[in-house]
Parts: C-alpha cells; structure tokens; sequence
C-alpha cells in the first residue's frame, strides 16, 4: 500500500464497560484500499474496538480521528454520516419492511412532501446492481437469508456512500460459498479506495483476504503484522500468548474411569455425528469457538432441542430426554450459558433461585417444608461462600458472580448424577471462579460426572481431566488435559479448511 | 415497611376512619356485612386473577366466564335439579371455560391477552345467542341462598375469604405457588429449570374458571335471573383489584393478601360513597385515582427500600 494518510485513526484508546476494562491504550488505522483484519481470542475486544469506531461504545480515553480532524462519533447515526459503516453478524434490519426501505430507512426519497416509494426501490435497485447481488428492492426482508440480509446492510451502508467499511464476525453466519462472494464484494470496495476492517476469528480468512493483521489479547494490541510477514502458527501463538501459569485441579486418583454418559453419533440442531463419553469422578470439557455447536450439544443433551439422529447412553441403557423435567429425571442438571435469560429468576430472592430445584424434594403433597428449604440453601450458599445481605433479597441485586454462584448452586442441591456447565464463569471475577473451580472438583470426586462447555482455555486447562475440541458442529479432537496446551487446543478449534 | 400489602391496608383503614367520621350509616355493621354479598363475586374473581397475573399473563374473559357459566346454569338446571347437581354443572362449566384459555395459552403459545380478548368477546356471545334479550329464570331453590348467614357473616362473604384463604395458601406455602412465581418472573429459566410451565399455565386458568363457577352461582342466587348483559366490566374491577393489591402487572411479584386488602379497600371505598350519595360518576374518577395512588406509593416504596438494601449490601466484586 502506498503512504497514504489513513481515513479513521484511533489513539490511546481504552475503553471500559461496566467498570471492567476492554480495550487498553489501542493505537489502530485503516488506510484507503486495504483491508486490515481485526482478531483475537473470544473476548479478547475484538468488536468492542469495531463498535467503538462505529460509534455504538464510547471510549472512556483516547481520540478517534477522521483524516486529520479528532471527532466524537457518539451514535451509529453519526457514523454513518462521516461514512463508516459496520456490518454485523447478525444484520440489524426491520423484517417486515421490504429492501429499498431498509436501504431508505428514515430517509426515504420524497416527491411533493409524500414518500416517493418508486424512486427508492430504483435507486435500491441500482445499488443492488453495483453490488452485483440478485436480490428485488421490493421484497420483504423477513424472508431473504441471513446472506442476503447482510447484503441489505451493504446496500444501506452503499447508499450512505461510506467509506469506512467494518465487518463485525460478518461470516459467523454464512455459507462458505456466501462467504466467497462476501469476499469478492469487499475487493471491490478495496478497489474503489475504501477502507475495510474484518472482525474475525477464522485465521483462513485472515490469510485470504487481509493485507494486514491486528491482534488483541485481553483488550491490548499484541501485534501488527503484514499478512506476508506470518504463517499460520505464528498468528496463532500471537493469539493465545504463552504466559498462563497451569494451576490445575485435576482429579486425586488416577483409577481408570468406566463410561457413565456416551453419546454415540449423537446429530441435532447445529452439530453432527457428536461422541463422546463422560465417567463419573471425571470433568470432561468440551473447546471451542463461539458457534463451533457446543452450547448446542449441551441443549439437546437437556431436553431443549431434541436430536435427530444418534444415542445418548447412560449406564450402558439408552435414553430420551425429552424435556428439562425429563432431563431432571434422569439425574442431569444444566447451568445454561446465558445466565440472564435462561437461569436467573432476577426480581425474586436468593432463596428461591437456590431452592427452585428442590421443591419436590422439600415438599409433602404439594406443601413446602420452608424451613428446610431455607437450611439446604443457606447451607448451599455457603459452600460456594457467596456474598449476599440476607436470603430474601432479589437475587438481581448480587454481582454476576455471586448470581452464577445461585445458579450453580440451584443445580447442586437437586444432587444431579451429570452435571452440564455451558460457560460456568463467564463474567465471575477470578476469586469466585477459584471457589466455584474448587467446588466443581469436590463435587466430581463425589462420584459425579461434569461436562464443562468454556470458551476460556485457561478454564478447561485448570478444572478437566480431558478435553474435546468442536469445530463446525463436529468433534474434531480430544485431549488428555495434561498433555494439552493452549495452542494445541486452539489449532484445532480453529481448525483447518472448512 | 417491606411488604407492599401495608399500602392498601392504611388506605383501608383512612378510608373507613373518613366514612365513618361522615356517614351514620357507614357505622351499621349488619348493614356493612351484608353490603360484602354484591363484592363477593368480584373477590372470587380477583383471586384466580391474582394467580394469573403472577404467572405473567392475563385474563379478560372472567366477566364473560362468569355470564356464560351462570346463563348455562340458569337455562339448564331446571326447577327439578337439586341444588347440589346444579352448583356442580356450575363449577364444572367455569372450570371448563377456564381451561380452555389456559390450554390456548400453554400449548398454542397465544398470548394470554389475546386469548382473553377472544374469549371475552365468545363466551358473551354465546350467552347472548343463547338467551337473547330475554333472561333465564334461576331455579327457585337456588334463589336467595346469598342472603343467608352464619353467625351474622353473609355466606358470599365466608366463601370468598375461604377461597382467598384456600388460594393463598396454594399461591404461598405450596409447590404450584412456587412455579408460578418463576414462571411469571423468567419463563425461559422456568423451563430450563425443569417447572411444568403448561401444566401450570392451564392449571392457573382452569382454577380461575372454578372460583368463577362459585360467583357464578351467587350471582344467579342474587339475582334469580340470568341475562347476558349482567354485570359489565366485572373484568376490569378484578383486575383493578389485583394490582391495587400489589401485585405487579409484569407478572412475578404479588400477594394474596394484598388482594383481599384492596378488595376491602375498594369495597368500603364504594359502599361508603353510595352511603354519602356521591355521584356515580364522581365514584369511578376516585376509584381510578385510587388505582393510580396505590400503585404509584407502591413504586416509590419499592425503590425506597430497595436503594436502602443496595446501601446496606456492600457486595463483593
């Protein structure tokens, strides 16, 4: 690329959110007809550093600089109007409108004060042509595919004449033959003199189409690196750094482990030809990338989704789990990855969070027994040793760690025999993700099984004693947690050619 | 001060203390008990209320169940049925009615507004095709049965204190009051949690649908006649009921004893403006008002007292 002055610069930025840093002290620029590709591990800040430049987060320090000029971009609006767009993974568009008023949203050309409909599906049209897509500016956006919806956004971010193009994991959700024509898209807005930068895990990707790397880890810049200047592995150890201390937890006794939950080729939505097996006294975790289709696996394995093909075995008999209560039944217990809103109870008490999966347990034909719901609770909250005022206060007042303590708690006392945990610490501090680690351990040399979905390495290097990697809906390895690394681990997530 | 049920309870209590002060009539007990009888059916309602709304939805057909159920017993329990065949086809046919929305609600996913909203239109409808302009004439022996007592409490008003005793204890000290507390708070969390939100979903709507089978039947005893057109607007008064009570209208938060309080409320509040000759219209501005009052103290005591927790707790990270 040629010594051109930059379109957008960032300086210094940092950015907190919630009062956790996110972003440290990031110097960033896009430049005019290069594509410079943003990645990391997850959470690492990846899109944080995108939506800051798109104006959806505001730096708490540092400068954003349009050519020459500081600027405030405090709303996506604005961003827009200084010409940066962001693409998004999972395209904000208004389903029942059709596409030119997508494109047009707001701003719809006017003829005589009145919206001049036919001059925005031509004008919409136009832009689709250029974009070399075959989508009708007058069909209804609820029923074109996530592609072609993303293709909307483009159109949109088109009309506006943009010229800062950022792509926020916009393959997430595609194709791969989508992603090629993405692809072939953004070289022609490369052509033009836009400036691109593509958010993205996927290091194929990286090597594909980006001119130029920028890696975050944990919120700071590691490296910025020439595409020419790395191989694969390189980037990959860039990624992941190689300073964890290994402080693990693994298990006391080195007994071999009978099989006590297999899944045997187990297919459903989202994941395919899934095996594995668990044994009880054993923490088995599963790795992998957001969307690898492990979340997946964890719901049908409780009765959410059901799968279409395969077997889930326990103790040598197969079985159906048909529903969350079948599920209990069978002794399984699942603390969701979305605590929010799949696990909290926010405007109730701590009580009855922790409670809520002992009712039949504490309950003589129907009626509760509250003293001893209240005695098991407390005593359930102190093994965990959450901080709480007093036990009839809503458990939405208590920090995120000390609400994943309620859940997990919750889950603990119904004494399940299989144990699921889909990102047991995600968002908890890292003194009450040691307490709920070491909690997890004694429960399993208790004799249960627990499987351990965690999008945090250092998590599954730390807490399990084997580890399989999931890409693409598929396993694609496993590990004996001793012999694993990082980059072991990693290399597999990401994978080869999909 | 934690409760939010003390707010209605000092309403009451103004509010009878005022009366009181300025009505002769308001300090005739026997007169004041036996006023409860026409208040009586509006409890039962607010009751089954109580525990849909803590569930997260709504039911706007209980005036309409309430009409159907007691024009259906009115026409088909003739003069020769004994009364005790006759209060069971009424607890049945409500119970009935009640399910229905509750099985559309759990198991077709509608929301429970609009479910209601059709629901309120049919059953009505059915009455009125059923029945026309013309009334159907309640068997003799059912009639006036409202107006007997024990010990100088009216029945209506013994039944809708058992219900309400009865049903609070269900909503508070047993398992079916425990999910439907979660499943009005966190649907989502509830069904991972392993609750049987439809079950308890259709139970919530057919145990409505009983308690309006009991009105059902005071009100034909009341009145000795059952038309389609009785008794308008009955849905909204139990509503009104329940949220002046404290229950929270977003589902998960809510007291029976709240609800029996704002029904005392409201009830002195009504019969002590009919006793002072208030103007009618003048009485639905006041009873809106003091929907609003009560919901608005509740809102600021709730802050209040949650912004004292959050001083007290200084939680770890």
């Amino acid at each position: 690329m040629s010594a051109k002055e930059p379109l957008v610069r960032v300086e210094h930025l940092n950015v907190t959110l919630g009062g956790n840093p996110i972003l440290k002290d990031i110097d960033f620029a896009l430049y005019p007809g290069q594509i410079h590709a943003i990645t990391g591990e997850n959470g690492a800040g990846k899109s944080t550093l995108a939506k800051v430049i798109a104006g959806i987060h505001q730096p708490a320090f540092g400068t954003i600089y349009l050519g020459e000029n500081p600027v405030q971009i405090r709303t996506p609006k604005e961003a827009i109007r200084q010409g940066i767009a962001l693409i998004h993974q999972e395209p904000l568009i208004f389903p029942d409108l059709n596409v030119a008023e997508n494109v047009f949203v707001g701003r719809l050309p006017k003829k005589a004060s009145m919206t001049d409909h036919r001059e925005a599906i031509r004008r919409t049209n136009e832009i689709l042509q250029q974009l070399g897509v075959d989508i009708q500016a007058d069909s209804e956006v609820g029923n074109l595919s996530i592609a072609q919806q993303q293709m909307v956004e483009l159109a949109t971010a088109m009309s506006e004449d943009a010229k800062v193009w950022i792509f926020d994991e916009t393959t997430a959700s595609l194709t791969s033959k989508e992603v090629s024509e993405l692809f072939k898209i953004i070289r022609g807005l490369q052509a033009r003199g836009c400036a691109i930068a593509m958010v993205t895990h996927h290091l194929n990707e990286v090597f594909e189409i980006a001119d130029t790397v920028t890696v975050l880890r944990d919120g700071a810049k590691i490296a910025e690196r020439k595409i020419t200047d790395l191989n694969h592995d390189q980037l990959v150890n860039l990624m992941v750094g190689r300073d964890i201390a290994k402080d693990h937890l693994s298990r006391t006794e080195d007994t071999p482990i009978e099989p006590f939950i297999e899944l045997k080729n187990l297919t459903g939505p989202g994941f395919k030809n899934v095996s594995l097996t668990i044994g009880k006294t054993e923490i088995v975790g599963i790795a992998g990338l957001v969307g690898a289709g492990r979340t997946e696996v964890a719901r049908s394995l409780f009765g959410i989704t059901h799968p279409t093909a395969g077997s889930i075995i326990k103790n040598g008999e197969t079985i159906y789990v048909r529903s969350p209560k079948d599920a209990q039944r069978q002794g399984f217990a699942l603390v969701p990855e979305d605590r929010q809103r799949h696990g909290l109870f926010p405007n109730l008490s701590i009580e009855y969070n922790t409670s809520a999966n002992i009712l039949g347990a504490s309950s003589t034909a129907g009626w509760l027994n509250a003293k001893s719901m209240q005695n098991k609770s407390l005593a359930m909250l102190e093994v965990f040793k959450t901080v709480f005022k007093n036990i009839g206060q809503p458990v939405r007042q208590l920090s995120g760690g000390n609400q994943q303590k309620t859940v997990i708690g919750r889950w603990l006392l119904g004494n399940p025999d299989f144990l699921i945990l889909d990102e047991p610490t995600r968002g908890v501090d890292v003194g009450a993700r040691r307490e709920v680690h070491q909690a997890l351990r004694t429960q399993a040399d208790s004799g249960k099984a627990i499987l351990v979905i965690s999008s945090d390495l250092a998590e599954l290097l730390t807490l399990t004693d084997r580890i399989y990697v999931m890409n693409g809906g598929t396993i694609v390895g496993e590990m004996a947690t001793r012999d694993a690394t990082e980059e072991s681990v990693m290399a597999l997530a990401f994978g080869g050619t999909e | 001060m934690k409760r939010p049920e003390w707010i209605p309870a000092i309403l009451t209590i103004l509010v009878v203390l005022l009366f009181a002060k300025v009505s002769t009539d308001f300090r005739d007990i026997p007169y004041l008990l036996g006023n409860t009888t026409i208040f009586a059916e509006t409890g039962l309602l607010a009751i089954g209320m109580t525990l849909v709304i803590i569930s997260g939805n709504i039911d706007l057909s209980v005036g309409s169940t309430l009409i159907l159920t007691s024009c259906l017993t009115a026409k088909f329990m003739g003069a020769g049925v004994p009364n005790i065949v006759a209060i069971g086809f009424a607890l049945i046919v409500g119970t009935l009615l009640g399910a229905i929305n509750g099985l559309l609600v759990a198991y077709a996913k509608l929301p429970s507004f609009l479910v209601t909203l059709g629901t309120m239109a049919m059953y009505r409808g059915v009455a009125q095709a059923m029945l026309g302009a013309s009334g159907a004439d309640v068997a003799p022996g059912m009639k006036g049965l409202d107006r007997a007592a024990l010990l100088g409490l009216p029945y209506p008003l013994i039944i809708f204190l058992s219900c309400a005793l009865v049903v609070g204890l269900l909503l508070h000290r047993m398992t079916l009051g425990r999910w439907l507390f979660g499943i009005g708070t966190n649907k989502d969390a509830a069904h991972y949690t392993g609750f049987p939100v439809q079950r308890a979903t259709v139970t919530t709507f057919a145990l409505t649908g009983f308690l309006i089978g009991i009105a059902a039947l005071m009100l034909n005893s009341r009145l000795g006649v059952a038309r389609y057109d009785m008794e308008p607007g009955i849905e909204l008064k139990a509503i009104t009921i329940v949220v002046a009570g404290g229950t929270a209208i977003s589902g998960g938060k809510g007291s029976m004893l709240g609800t029996v309080l704002s029904w005392l409320l409201l009830y002195f509040v009504r019969t002590g403006m009919g006793v002072t000759n208030i103007k009618a219209e003048y009485q639905l501005t006041i009873i809106g008002l003091i929907l609003i009052l009560s919901v608005f103290a509740q809102q600021i005591a709730a802050n209040f007292s949650s912004n004292r927790l959050k001083k007290q707790t200084k939680l770890g990270n």
